[in-house]
This record gives C-alpha cells, structure tokens and sequence, in this order.
C-alpha cells in the first residue's frame, strides 16, 4: 500500500519480512474472527457500534430501594463512563444467586448514599415505552418487576 | 497450403476481472513488504504515541478508585489486573505520558512506546469495566499493538532512507483502520440490513440521544425529511468503503477528513467521544497519504549515518 508500485524488497532481512507478515495478518485475523463470532472481550471487539437498528420503542431498567419508612429513593449511579456505566451491570440481577445479588445491591446503595439499614427491599423494574417523534416524551407501554433483593 | 492456427482469443472483461481478483492477496502481500520512507513510519509512529499520550493526560483516571469493586466487569483482557488506588493510578498515568513524549522525542523510542502502550491499555481498560463495553479507545489500541511489533527508525536514520523495516509498520496500520472501518459497516447490514440507513433508525438514534448542543438541534436534525438517511447512508458507505480509500494512496487524507466530519456529527448529535479514533486515524492516514515527504521532516544526523554506511569515510 506505498505510494506508487511496490517495489521488491529485496534488502530486507528475511525476519523482518516475516514479521510484517505476521503482525498484520495475525491482527487482520484476529479482527475477522472476533467479528464473525461475536466477540465483545475489551479490546478485542466484535464493532457492534449502533448495529442494532432503532425504532420508536425502548426498554428502560430503574433499581431503586424502598425505605423502611416505605419512601422510595432511585439508585442510578452518578452520570459518567466508570459510575454512571454500572447501570449496564443491573441486568445481572436477574440471574444472580443472593450472596451476589446483595453485594451488588450494597455497592449501589453505597454509591447513593444509602445504608443498606435503612432498606427493606431493592427492586429492579424493567419499563418498555414508546417516545414520541415530535415532543421526544417517552409514555410508558409497560412495567415489570424484574428482581427483588433485600440487603 | 499449411494450417494456420489462430490467435488466442483475447480474454473477457470477466475472465480478466477474475485473474486480477485471483492476484490481489499476492499483489496486497507483495505492498506489505515493500521498502517504505523512514520519514513516514517515523511520523505513523510519533502520530499513535501522541494519541496515546493525550489520551492519558486528558482523562481523570482516579475516578476509577471510586467504583465498588463489586461493580467491575471482569470479563476483559485486563480482568487480571486488580482494583488500584489513585496513587498508582496517577503514577501510571504519569509514566504513560512521559513514556509517549519520550516516543515522539525518539529516546528509546520502542521501550518509550511499549510503556506508553502498557500503561494506556491497563488504564483504558479498567475504565471501560463498568459493565459496558467502551469503543472509544479500542482502534487506538489496535492500532498501536501492532506498531509495537515494529521498529522505529531511530535519530541517526536519515529521513528518505528506503527499507522494508519502515515500510510495513505504516501499512499495517492501515490494514488495521481499514478493516475495523469495515466491520463496524458490514455489522450494521448484518444485524439491520439496508434498512439501517435508509429506513427511520437514524432519525430514531438522533431523537434517543443526547446532544452537547442542546435537544433541539438534535430534534431539528432527526425531524427534517431525508437528512437522517442521508447522514446514516453516508456513515454506512464510509465505513464499507475504508479499505480500498485507505489502499489508495490519494484518498487516504480525503478518508481521515471524511473520518472527522463524520465522528464530529455523532459527538455534535448524541454527545459521544470519537476524538481517539479521529485522531488514530489522522496519524495512519495522513502520513501514508502524503506523496512525498514534507520539508519539515528535519534530515537528521545524515553525516553519521552515511559515515557508518561507508566504512572509511571520516565523520567529519
């Protein structure tokens, strides 16, 4: 890929041709492979960005803990990419066996400021909506409890 | 009267389309391995380091010690890697970015440039473990895997010297661009179809998103007939295209403007940070595209390497 026609290598070392070789077609491959089998191990990467076509409707997930007073308190993480992205950990909820479920929950309680105390139940809903095109407000199409786990 | 046998018939644009089809992996091989300028693996390799660098120096990493360690993914090629404080997240941060300077300055530039390497894929990694996978440094570290595989063209190596050793790095990078670009296109027919572009996705994403601009901008661009598809198409084309704009040499710069143009609209539209990408791109791109080397590519110590060349030849 030089400028002009290649041009034969002839004072390069032989190692040094099979280096080339290798490095690009091993990182060639490896990108190949990880896209056809859909891998998503940072940084290897299957470049899945915005792949998923989009439509009017969306899914939504809130964890939020009920108080013993019965107040409810909403425990999305600060905004950000390292806090504000855990919120991509709720779904592990659902499968997790209760020793995890509770160190999960106990660390987002942490992070809002919650004593686990004070808590009779952290509840992980899933909400299903469909936006408007003009006004951008989501109206909700559904709501279900997806996980309940008391600290 | 003798017999006269006739002419081969001269093949058909099929037949011909094929051979050259059946040559280009050996025609693409034999360009891998071809001599290139020192002058431009010089720059390829100074370009990644200073994205590496400014990747390191721009991002607060001590974030990373407020995240419970409950709430990190381990499911990454830095799994490995435990929970650290801000000390040494700062001090790698800090050795990362001395090392990436050291890189551009050409002192030791392959050790300079495997620090900066190490610390940036330690550091990029922990932070995209929140359970969500961040693309935002992976072409940048692709991209730079590979370099670390080369061997930069030290101080004393006069800038027009011509060898296979600077020749492959700057290709391979390219390879690297080109294919990524390719996947994130052919992922989109894959999962979506023809529809992702010409259909009401993009106007979807845009009215779904966020917008640094503030919502209306985003709600104008998304509402008004035809924009959404053409934007959508465009980026799809782009995407698919990347490897043969990168193969050919004058539409490599044309490719990282286009690059630009294109990760400038996503971050103005829905307020994501493609700036890694932009600018691994303008440093694999940009010097592989330009024609001949630019006058302020300094010559450097040409005497000493010529004096080494021809044993005999006073230094002076």
């Amino acid at each position: 890929m030089a400028n002009g026609a290649p041009e034969q290598a002839l004072d390069a070392p032989p190692r040094e041709r099979r280096r080339a070789r290798v490095v690009t077609y091993a990182a060639v491959s490896v990108l190949l492979v990880a896209a056809l089998v859909q891998v998503d191990a940072w940084p290897v990467t299957a470049y899945r960005l915005f792949s998923n076509a989009r439509t009017a409707d969306g899914v939504s997930l809130t964890l939020w803990a009920e108080g013993l007073d019965g107040e409810r308190t909403d425990l999305r993480p600060p905004a950000g990419e390292v806090l504000g992205m855990t919120t991509h950990l709720y779904r592990q909820l659902e499968d997790a066996d209760p020793a995890h479920a509770r160190e999960l929950v106990g660390a987002w309680l942490e992070l809002a400021g919650v004593r686990p105390g004070d808590v009779s139940q952290v509840v992980l809903e899933r909400t299903t909506w469909r936006m408007d095109a003009e006004t951008r407000e989501k109206h909700e199409t559904g709501r279900a409890v997806v996980a309940v786990v008391r600290p | 009267m003798p017999a006269v046998t006739p002419p081969p018939a001269a093949p058909g644009p099929l037949a011909r389309a094929r051979r050259r089809a059946a040559s280009l992996p050996r025609a693409l091989d034999a360009r891998l391995v071809a001599p290139g300028p020192a002058w431009r693996a010089r720059w390829v390799h100074a370009g990644v380091a200073a994205v590496v660098g400014l990747r390191l120096l721009t991002r607060d990493w001590a974030q990373l010690a407020d995240r419970p360690p409950e709430l990190r993914s381990h499911l990454n090629l830095v799994g490995w890697v435990p929970d650290l404080p801000v000390a040494v997240l700062v001090g790698l941060q800090a050795v990362g970015f001395v090392a990436a300077v050291l890189a551009i300055g050409r002192v030791r530039p392959r050790l300079a440039f495997a620090v900066a390497w190490a610390a940036y894929v330690v550091l990029a990694g922990l932070w995209g473990s929140s359970g969500k996978f961040m693309h935002n440094d992976v072409l940048t570290v692709t991209v730079a895997t590979v370099l670390l595989f080369s061997s930069p063209p030290t101080r004393d190596v006069p800038a027009d010297d011509r060898s296979l050793r600077w020749g492959w790095p700057p290709r391979a990078a390219l390879a690297v661009v080109g294919v990524v670009y390719l996947l994130t296109g052919v992922q989109k027919l894959r999962h979506s179809g023809p529809g992702w572009a010409l259909g009401d996705n993009m106007a979807w994403v845009l009215r779904q998103g966020t917008s640094p601009l503030g919502e209306g901008f985003t709600l104008a661009v998304a509402n008004l007939p035809a924009l959404p598809q053409l934007l959508a198409t465009g980026a799809l084309c782009l995407e698919l295209l990347a490897p043969l704009l990168l193969l050919v040499a004058w539409t490599r710069i044309p490719f990282a403007v286009a690059v630009a143009v294109m990760h400038t609209s996503i971050w103005a539209c829905l307020g994501l940070d493609y700036s890694a990408w932009v600018l691994t791109v303008a440093a694999v791109a940009v010097p592989a595209g330009l024609p001949w080397r630019p006058p302020w590519s300094r010559q450097h110590r040409t005497w000493q390497h010529r004096s080494r060349q021809r044993p005999g030849v006073p230094a002076s």
